[in-house]
């Protein structure tokens, strides 16, 4: 039980910055999620908590402890590897007894605890094989399992699932979450999976070339992105340039290349060049009670299974659209769509 | 194409390269047999039988072989011990590394022979190391380092120009270790000492041994450094193999020693390979 805090984080390789100024601070027992592309200083940024990677600058606090000078065997957290990271001459039991007996924990307590480890993961009959024998997500459990034995005030996350398939990966972050909740871990977890993030995340952190720059919960995250990058991160986006005309307190009209459209939302800086974007599936067929109205003709309507993507074109403008079911209209077809004003997000313009 | 000429054309194919190894190698190893049993004898009668085997095992032979073996086993297991920490400084990064790499290298571009002279230089009875010894008081008469009974000489030497080999192969072997399973173990809350023998160590065993049986080999087959540096008596079996040929013209001799060389290398990998894997089980 921990809380960690991270100010002004800096770690350069060269001359290349992959993380730059980075502030975070993790409640107690929290799960939070570092979402971001390859590359953006995400899974830098966790293993600077774990000690892997000499920081340049900042300050890394567990509690209130500084800990930047601190080894990583005297860390006291726990990480998951993507690349599970198991010790392959060594059986399943052995693995997972290895911080154990590094903490020196007398054999019989030992062997309690890595049997109840393994138990807690189902794993309890694999404890003589090594890890080689052992299916992907099998080995992950191995390396969970080996994580939590040792009662770390902190658990870390490097891509845990991203080598497994999608049926695994789904069960196995519903039992990562759940394991965390009950054992009230702190944990810091790091995905390039958007889906992953908003199921498992307390709050998400979305990082962007070295720094984090929008951090909230899931519903937030998602309703209301603080700017383009993390709403076309974050599930899909359709977002198009605007210049504001009218702003007040309850909202804002703005001119766009689909026609003028009305926004709850209100710009945050001074500039009238602005973004707006909205969620694909947050458009429908027109209704009354849509504040906007939008008129355009079905480019191309491509069905999914459980839903359907139409492409409209509006004005020489694209526009994407998902509907539930199946759609029957061909491309040509003229279509009125709506959409609720509550929906468009004003963001600010990329530089 | 029919499948027989397709087969015929992929074996002709692999001719050039396989072929050409296959009789190479088959032909010489078979003249040598048979030379060990008497027949292709270039300098007297040739006749099938197993005299030359018969007078192979003598009393020279058998302290050649120990000598041979002794020498091979002290330079290839100390060239080792040596050679695994310097792999593992070799690991960090320091100031002119490159540099440093390139000189411990050095031994790699020398033959032999030259290896031998450079250092018996060094080493000899009234070389540079016995007169600064002298010089300093330390000593009185000179040490005999070079020509000794117990090939002292010889493993200097040998240790000198295997030791770079040697931990170029430790080097590769720890790189290709990943680096995510030294990072779990320190982050489970291994040491550095602990990381090194709980899991560089013994995951790096494989190919360390592959290393010290190579080097193992080309130690017991020499003959260069024991002729420059080598005891009078006894000699290695390289060189009483290449005096049986060359100066008693009996070649049905060197014929026996040269597969006694074969049959003990493989012998001894084997050995070295069983030892290794019976002690990290």
């Amino acid at each position: 039980m921990a809380t960690i805090t991270i100010k002004n984080l800096v770690k350069k390789y060269g001359d290349n910055t992959v993380v730059s100024n980075l502030n975070l601070s993790v409640n107690d027992g929290e799960f939070i999620t570092l979402l971001g592309p390859s590359g953006c200083g995400k899974t830098t940024t966790l293993r600077a908590i774990a000690g892997l990677v000499e920081i340049d600058d900042g300050e890394i606090y567990l509690d209130d402890r500084l800990i930047n000078d601190l080894p990583p065997h005297k860390r006291s957290t726990s990480m998951v590897f993507q690349s599970y990271a198991l010790f392959p001459h060594m059986s399943v039991r052995d693995n997972v007894a290895f911080g154990l007996r590094m903490q020196k924990v007398p054999k019989s307590e030992r062997d309690d605890r890595v049997k109840e480890a393994l138990q807690m993961m189902g794993l309890a009959e694999l404890a003589d094989r090594g890890p080689g024998q052992l299916s992907g997500g099998q080995q992950q459990r191995v390396a969970v399992a080996r994580a939590i034995v040792t009662h770390p005030v902190v658990l870390l996350f490097d891509e845990p699932l991203s080598n497994l398939d999608l049926k695994l990966r789904e069960r196995l972050r519903i039992d990562i979450r759940e394991l965390q909740r009950r054992l009230k871990i702190t944990a810091v977890y790091v995905t390039h999976d958007q889906a992953e993030a908003l199921v498992i995340s307390d709050r998400i952190a979305i990082m962007d070339k070295g720094e984090i720059i929008q951090c909230a919960d899931p519903v937030t995250i998602y309703s209301h992105p603080a700017n383009a990058f993390t709403a076309d991160f974050i599930g899909q986006a359709s977002i198009i340039k605007a210049r504001v005309i009218e702003s007040n307190e309850y909202g804002c009209t703005v001119e766009t290349p689909i026609g003028k459209l009305v926004s709850s939302d209100r710009p945050k800086g001074a500039s009238n060049s602005v973004m707006v974007c909205w969620r694909p599936e947050e458009i429908t067929l027109y209704q009354e009670e849509h504040h906007n109205r939008i008129e355009g003709k079905i480019e191309s309507n491509i069905f999914m299974g459980n839903l359907t993507d139409l492409f409209v074109d509006v004005n020489g403008t694209s526009l994407r659209v998902q509907m539930g079911g199946s759609v029957n209209l061909q491309p040509g077809n003229k279509i009125v769509l709506g959409l609720s004003k509550d929906k468009v997000r004003v963001i600010e313009a990329e530089v | 194409m029919t499948k027989k000429n397709h087969t015929l054309t992929l074996l002709l194919l692999l001719f050039p390269g396989v072929g050409y190894i296959a009789l190479m190698l088959a032909a010489a190893l078979v003249m040598t047999v048979l030379q060990s049993m008497g027949l292709f004898n270039f300098t007297g009668v040739s006749q099938f039988g197993f005299q030359e085997w018969v007078e192979v095992f003598n009393q020279q032979t058998w302290d050649a072989f120990a000598y041979s073996t002794k020498v091979a086993f002290a330079s290839s297991l100390l060239c080792m011990i040596l050679a695994y920490p310097l792999a593992l400084f070799l690991r960090r990064e320091f100031l002119a590394k490159k540099y440093f790499n390139a000189v411990i290298r050095m031994p790699l571009f020398m033959p032999a022979l030259v290896a031998a002279f450079l250092i018996l230089n060094v080493i000899a009875y009234h070389g540079i190391f016995n007169e600064f010894l002298i010089r300093l008081g330390i000593i009185r008469e000179p040490l005999r380092l070079t020509h000794d009974d117990w090939g002292l000489g010889v493993i200097g030497i040998q240790i000198w120009k295997n030791l770079p080999f040697q931990t170029l192969i430790v080097t590769s072997v720890l790189a290709s270790i990943q680096s995510d399973l030294e990072n779990a173990a320190k982050n489970l809350g291994a040491g550095p000492w602990q990381v090194f023998r709980d899991i560089l160590f013994p995951l790096s065993i494989p190919g360390i041994v592959t290393g010290v049986v190579l080097v193992f080999i080309g130690i017991f087959g020499d003959y260069a450094i024991n002729t420059v540096a080598g005891p009078n008596y006894p000699p290695s079996l390289a060189i009483r193999m290449y005096t049986n040929a060359n100066i008693f013209n009996d070649w049905g001799q060197a014929a026996c020693i040269a597969i006694i060389i074969i049959i003990s290398s493989m012998v001894y990998a084997w050995l070295i390979t069983r030892v290794a894997s019976f002690a990290t089980r």
